[in-house]
This record gives structure tokens, C-alpha cells and sequence, in this order.
């Protein structure tokens, strides 16, 4: 590729954030975001202007700047779980499944057409995931029959009750038999916690020379909805501050790369 | 010194050349790409690929610099590919050949997920010729009278290039 007069540039480049653990400032290393088509720098000062109202024309004669914010958004098409948990400010963490057999569990005022979700408590609220079998439905002493009165969804652990059942209706309660295998799940849940951490962005122009840009601190938001449906290709959008780590350090480094 | 645009046609043929066993593909293109070459005769060994232009030009380049002399621009090629037909299903052989072509085009942007760096570094951006690529959609196209004696395909390749009137040559 030519390097043009002037250095004009395409841009192109690669971003990389490192999450501070709670309660620090110091990120244990920077993981690549994925593809980010959109990054972009703004920087808005706040002023206070003085003009010169003797005569005449009021003539502007000083500006002073007051204060200086540094941000930045990008966009990533890479919808990965880390992404995800930055997203919604959230931990990507895991839930352990204990393997259980012949569990019976009790539903009571039963919708038709609906699926009831086995395994749900206030801890676990989506209840057991990827389940072994289901051993029977039963209502009272009258067994379900599998594919008529209900159809099972072993992966997401749930039971789909059938309308069309001429055995159960509205308001029944029915029992269900079923085996848990133990697992390891991954889940990404609330942390309601700010976002801090280290970014950097490392340039890689086609066209023009390249410059790395590298944010010590960092406060990252979500910005905007996160389309779960739709004919283009799903995107997060993220804002960012940019903060000063501490009297001695710069908020923004920029290096040839 | 060649011009900037035949000198990314033969890094592009080159490239097109490692669909070969030696790198792992079925086919053995060494020799079997071609350049602005439409006809073929019956002395020319299947399979084999040309390299054409798409007929019009980037109506819209992004134009910048001085005198908005220099510009961004999409050019279009369009890749052929013919094939010795499968006498039962004669689009399948072409099918075949355009998924290797597909493959081997995305050394050219692959990366990796991990940490972001090439998959192929030698051949990302067509070794940093290109600004993007964007590869296909393509069809695929049985013999027909007076058009092909052979199943084929065409997949078109848009290459964003960064050109101007003032430095159409490669640097020495």
C-alpha cells in the first residue's frame, strides 16, 4: 500500500481491554474485544470566555479552559460471553449441578399450552439445565403419556403441556420424575458493579502510519440497545471515559507503532 | 516497476496457486490461474481459474489529499472457475472447486480470535496490499450452449485499494 502526502490514513486497528478486579486499579492483562468495526475519540472542553463590552461590538477577548473530558465509543460484532458480561456490567462465572435421581417435583395450577420449568428456586432461577430423562408425568394416579399430553425439552430442562391433552386442563396439578446429571454450567449474571479497567488500541492501517493509542483508565458503559433479533449481524455498543489513574500518570498515551 | 493494480493480480494469482495438495486442498491450481483470460480452449487441463474485472468501475471511491487526487476505492474482480463435470450431478465438481477458492481467499483476512493477529500472516491483505477484502457471493452454473462446454463458477472478490492518478506504480 502507498503512504500518500499528507499521511493519509485508513483506519484499521485492534482493541483491547483488561477489566480491573474489583477494588483495583491494576488489570491482570488485556484480552482482545474481537472485531470492532467503529472506534471512535472525543474530546470536549468546557470554557469560560470573557468578552470586552465597553463599546460597541461585545469583542470575545479571553477564552479560558475550565475543564477537559476525553471519551470514546466502539462498536464489536464479536458476541462473545466476555463481551456479553461487559455489556451488562456482569461476571462470567459458573453454576454447579448436582446429579440427582428420580427427583419428583410438584406443579400446581397448570396452564395448558405452556412449559413449566423444572428445578426453579429463588437461587436458581433457571432451574436444571441439560437433563438426563424424564421418567413420567403423572396427574394424580393417571400417567401422561409422552408426545400426546406433553413433550419433554431435556436441554433446557423443561415441559411443554400440551392443550390438546384430554387428560389434564387447566388448574390440575401434576407431578414430574426426572434425573439431573451433574454439570458445570456457564452463566453471565448481575454484578452491578462499575466497569473499570485498561484499554488499548493497537493500530494496524492499511494505509497511513500507525499509531497505538493506550487508555491506563478507563470507566466502560454499555451504550444503547442490544438488538437480540434482526437481519444484520448483532452488535454491542460501548462508551468510554477516560480517567486519570493518578496524579503522575497520563490518561492517554499515544505511540508509533 | 509494475502498476500497483497487476501487481496485486499476481500476488492474487500466486496466492491462488497454493490451492494445491501440498497445502492440503484436493485440487492442484500451480500453474492454472490466469489473468484477464475469458476463452479457453480444449488444450487447457481442468480445472482451471481466471481472474477477470468486473466491467464497471467503483462509481463512488472516497476521495481525499490534495486536489482530491488520492482515493479509496472497491475494485471488483470476478474469479471463474471451470471443472471437469460429474456426469450425474455436473454442478458438484464446480461447487467443490469454489469452496477451496473461498478457503484459500480467507488467508487473506483471517484472523485469529484470541488475540486478534493474522491466521496467515504472509498473506493478510494479499501481504498488505489491500485495504479489505470482501469475498462472494457466487454462483454456480451448469454447461450451457454457447456459453460453457463446462460447469463453472463465478465469485466475486471486492478489494478495497488505496490508489491515485499520481503513484498508479508500485514503489521500487
Amino acid at each position: 500500500m502507498p503512504t500518500f502526502t499528507n499521511n493519509l490514513t485508513l483506519g484499521r486497528g485492534r482493541l483491547y481491554f483488561g477489566r480491573f478486579p474489583t477494588g483495583t486499579l491494576v488489570a491482570p492483562g488485556v484480552k482482545y474485544f474481537g472485531n470492532t468495526p467503529a472506534v471512535s475519540l472525543n474530546v470536549a472542553e468546557e470554557v469560560l470566555e470573557h468578552f470586552d463590552s465597553d463599546q460597541g461590538l461585545r469583542i470575545k477577548d479571553r477564552v479560558v479552559t475550565l475543564s477537559q473530558e476525553m471519551s470514546g465509543s466502539f462498536q464489536t460484532d464479536n458476541m462473545s460471553r466476555a463481551n456479553l458480561a461487559l455489556f451488562f456490567a456482569a461476571e462470567e462465572g459458573t453454576t454447579s449441578q448436582t446429579s440427582a435421581a428420580g427427583v419428583v417435583e410438584s406443579f400446581s395450577g397448570i396452564v395448558e399450552d405452556s412449559y413449566i420449568n423444572l428445578g426453579v428456586t429463588a437461587n436458581r432461577p433457571q432451574g436444571h439445565r441439560g437433563l438426563t430423562t424424564v421418567t413420567s408425568v403423572v396427574k394424580g394416579a393417571t400417567t401422561l403419556v409422552a408426545g400426546t399430553d406433553y413433550e419433554v425439552d431435556l436441554v433446557n430442562g423443561r415441559i411443554w403441556l400440551s392443550g390438546a391433552s384430554t387428560v389434564i386442563s387447566a388448574g390440575d396439578s401434576v407431578a414430574v420424575t426426572y434425573t439431573v446429571p451433574a454439570a458445570v454450567i456457564q452463566q453471565i449474571t448481575d454484578l452491578n458493579e462499575s466497569i473499570y479497567g485498561r484499554l488499548e488500541y493497537i493500530s494496524d492501517n492499511p494505509v497511513g502510519d500507525n499509531y497505538n493509542y493506550i487508555w491506563p483508565y478507563v470507566k466502560l458503559t454499555a451504550d444503547g440497545e442490544l438488538a437480540l433479533k434482526g437481519d444484520e449481524w448483532q452488535v454491542a455498543n460501548f462508551n468510554f471515559e477516560v480517567l486519570r489513574l493518578s496524579s503522575n500518570t497520563p490518561r492517554q498515551i499515544i505511540l508509533p507503532a | 516497476m509494475p502498476s500497483r493494480q497487476l501487481d496485486i493480480l499476481r500476488a492474487l494469482t500466486a496466492h491462488l496457486e497454493g490451492i494445491n495438495p501440498e497445502n492440503g486442498y484436493d485440487y492442484d491450481m500451480r500453474g492454472r490461474v490466469f489473468r484477464g483470460r475469458a476463452e479457453f480452449g480444449d488444450d487447457t487441463p481442468l480445472p482451471h481459474l481466471s481472474i477477470l474485472e468486473a466491467p464497471r468501475p467503483d462509481a463512488e471511491p472516497v476521495v481525499g489529499g490534495h486536489e482530491r487526487a488520492f482515493m479509496s476505492e472497491d475494485w471488483t474482480l470476478l474469479l471463474q472457475g471451470w471443472v471437469d463435470d460429474d456426469k450425474t450431478n455436473p454442478t458438484d465438481p464446480a461447487y467443490e472447486l469454489k469452496a477451496a477458492v473461498e478457503l484459500r481467499l480467507s488467508d487473506l483476512v483471517a484472523i485469529r480470535v484470541a488475540n486478534g493477529l493474522p491466521l496467515v500472516p504472509s498473506a493478510y491483505r494479499l501481504g498488505n496490499r489491500l485495504s479489505h477484502i470482501a469475498i462472494g457471493p457466487g454462483m454456480v452454473s451448469p454447461p450451457r450452449p454457447n456459453i460453457s462446454a463446462k460447469a463453472f463458477f463465478y465469485l466475486p472478490i471486492v478489494l478495497k485499494i488505496a490508489s491515485s492518478p499520481t503513484a498508479p506504480f508500485t514503489t521500487p
